[in-house]
């Protein structure tokens, strides 16, 4: 019952003046309230700022520090009142949530400040109002994210005894803890940027002899890029597999994403070794080049806002999902409508619903 | 040519603001004390609290069947507050102020068996015109019902109601003419130890 309808039950027990006279038996006695005492004012003094209120709106929430006799061991003798040496501005929203029965929190405090208040005079946050209950709850979200950033910032300290597998991990995690960390994290990273150059180089036309037309460079000096292929690959492989051997969980490792992209830059080149002169899938084998590309996202080791990045996506994902569903919702419904408008004539692009995909595409994209 | 009269816009407007800015306060305290027979510490007590659940100093019938049916929370008690509101809401204006309801409360805990039982009579007759008629008995018998809800013992059939008025209306009904008057329901009741028994609990309700 909320704390203010008690005051109401006398009302009610008078309401039942309406059933008297029709009822068959008569009535039961009421409870007598045998604890009425004569309602008095309390002086709740919170560092010198004075609060008072009636004893029984305090009384309303006997398991809370203020309804209960735990106040008793707050109580100055001298000057007949309640002493807490506490944040007064805090308390304004406690004492409220005495008298009117709501907890509300205020924009302005501290989400720290304000738990240890609460938890002080025994309030559980879980009783806050929903006006408030978003706000309080973002506010402790980003607060507990923060603190477990901080955490994970302290763990630099030298932990003692630490297996050289462990160590190993915290290196490949944290590069800064120690220079051959440092020096494996540049190195790495050399390398990617190489392969990576490589690649976009491979393509590019060389000055050629007059006799034979352009080539492109990976074809003229395909020696070197092959040595310069398998170095990094070989680099790759090395770390993927120092990296395995230390993970403190192997399965979880090879399931992270990091993992698998690394995986996914190294594989393409042993299923070149392997299958090198079988002509009838070198076609299949040139696509299986393209893979090579995600070699550039093995730079998300080296950069926090390519992750951040990842994050970001990761976690709008359902909404992408949406925007992607409602434009194909929409190229399917423009494109049967173009199909339909153009079955008439002869000779028309749009041959089949498929065919005015591109069309629609194309137009709603505003690429025309 | 215009004919109509200049708007009364701005008016109306703030015609609307008194109405949705409804407060209201009470007569001065020695006024109520006279009118009651509540003193001034009970008079005090009753008004803070019901300010603190009405702080626009009336309640109209919504507030007044919310709070009614937070304290019968097994049935449903809203036809009966209905007619509570109706009893208590003696000049009519679709609000109950803080006069009426102290008055009601002071005739109901503090005031002799005939005029409680006069305000029981003003409760059952729903269209005031001086008798009840088994009509009316009706539909107060099935709102009492309705507020028990399931939860009562033996389980109660769905005519259970019907038989009851009957078997008031045969106590009360002296003359048979299937109305009973104040007189014939003041008489009766005067007569029914029970009822006269139950009448005396409400005598230390505050």
């Amino acid at each position: 019952m909320a704390a203010g309808v008690a005051a109401w039950l006398p009302f009610a027990r008078a309401a039942a003046i309406g059933w008297m006279p029709v009822a068959n038996c008569p009535m039961p006695v009421a409870p007598r309230d045998h604890r009425k005492r004569h309602d008095e004012l309390i002086i709740l003094n919170v560092s010198g700022r004075r609060f008072q209120t009636w004893r029984t709106t305090l009384d309303r929430y006997p398991d809370t520090l203020l309804g209960s006799s735990e106040k008793q061991f707050f109580y100055d003798e001298e000057t007949k009142e309640y002493f807490f040496d506490r944040d007064p501005d805090s308390f304004r929203s406690i004492l409220n949530f005495y008298r009117t029965g709501k907890l509300h929190y205020p924009r302005y405090e501290c989400i720290s400040a304000y738990d240890e208040e609460l938890t002080f005079f025994g309030i559980i946050p879980e009783i806050i109002g929903d006006c408030c209950y978003e706000e309080y709850k973002d506010r402790k979200r980003e607060n507990a994210e923060r603190l477990q950033d901080d955490q994970d910032d302290n763990k630099d300290c030298k932990l003692p005894n630490m297996t050289y597998r462990e160590t190993m991990w915290r290196a490949f995690e944290n590069p800064h803890t120690s220079t051959m960390a440092l020096v494996f994290y540049y190195v790495t990273g050399f390398f990617i940027a190489i392969s990576v150059l490589t690649n976009v180089i491979e393509t590019v036309p060389c000055g050629a002899t007059p006799s034979q037309k352009d080539m492109p460079c990976g074809e003229r000096y395909t020696i070197a890029f092959f040595c310069m292929d398998t170095a990094c690959v070989l680099i790759f492989t090395v770390e993927y597999l120092m990296r395995l051997f230390a993970a403190p969980s192997r399965y979880q490792f090879m399931r992270s994403v990091m993992s698998i992209i690394d995986v996914v830059a190294i594989f393409p080149y042993y299923i070149g070794l392997v299958m090198t002169d079988n002509e009838d899938v070198s076609g299949a084998f040139v696509t299986l080049r393209v893979f090579r590309v995600f070699r550039i996202f093995k730079f998300s080791r080296h950069s926090q806002g390519l992750r951040i990045l990842g994050y970001t996506l990761k976690s709008c994902a359902s909404e992408l999902g949406f925007l992607l569903f409602s434009l194909t919702m929409a190229i399917i419904i423009f494109a049967t409508v173009m199909f339909y408008a153009e079955k008439g004539s002869s000779s028309t692009k749009f041959t089949s619903i498929p065919a005015s995909f591109w069309y629609t595409i194309v137009t709603m994209t505003t690429l025309g | 040519m215009s004919l109509t009269p200049p708007s009364s816009s701005p008016d109306s407007v703030e015609d609307e603001l008194e109405l949705s800015a409804v407060r209201h306060r009470p007569e001065g305290l020695e006024q109520l004390e006279a009118l009651t027979r509540f003193n001034r510490k009970e008079l005090q007590i009753l008004y803070r609290g019901f300010k603190n659940e009405c702080p626009s100093g009336v309640v109209n019938e919504d507030t007044f069947k919310d709070i009614y049916s937070q304290f019968f929370p097994q049935g449903d008690a809203s036809t009966y507050a209905h007619f509570l509101f109706n009893a208590f809401d003696t000049d009519k204006d679709g609000s109950v102020s803080f006069e009426d309801f102290v008055m009601g409360l002071s005739i109901l805990l503090r005031g002799s068996v005939q005029e409680k039982l006069n305000w029981a009579f003003n409760l059952y007759d729903i269209n005031k015109d001086g008798c009840i008629t088994k009509e009316e008995m009706l539909d107060i018998m099935k709102a009492i019902y309705d507020m028990m809800g399931k939860c009562t013992y033996p389980l109660l059939k769905d005519d259970t109601p019907r038989q009851h008025v009957e078997i008031f209306f045969q106590k009360m009904d002296k003359n048979k003419d299937g109305v009973v008057t104040i007189d014939e329901f003041i008489d009766c009741c005067q007569n029914d130890e029970n009822i006269m028994r139950s009448m005396q609990l409400f005598d230390n309700v505050i």
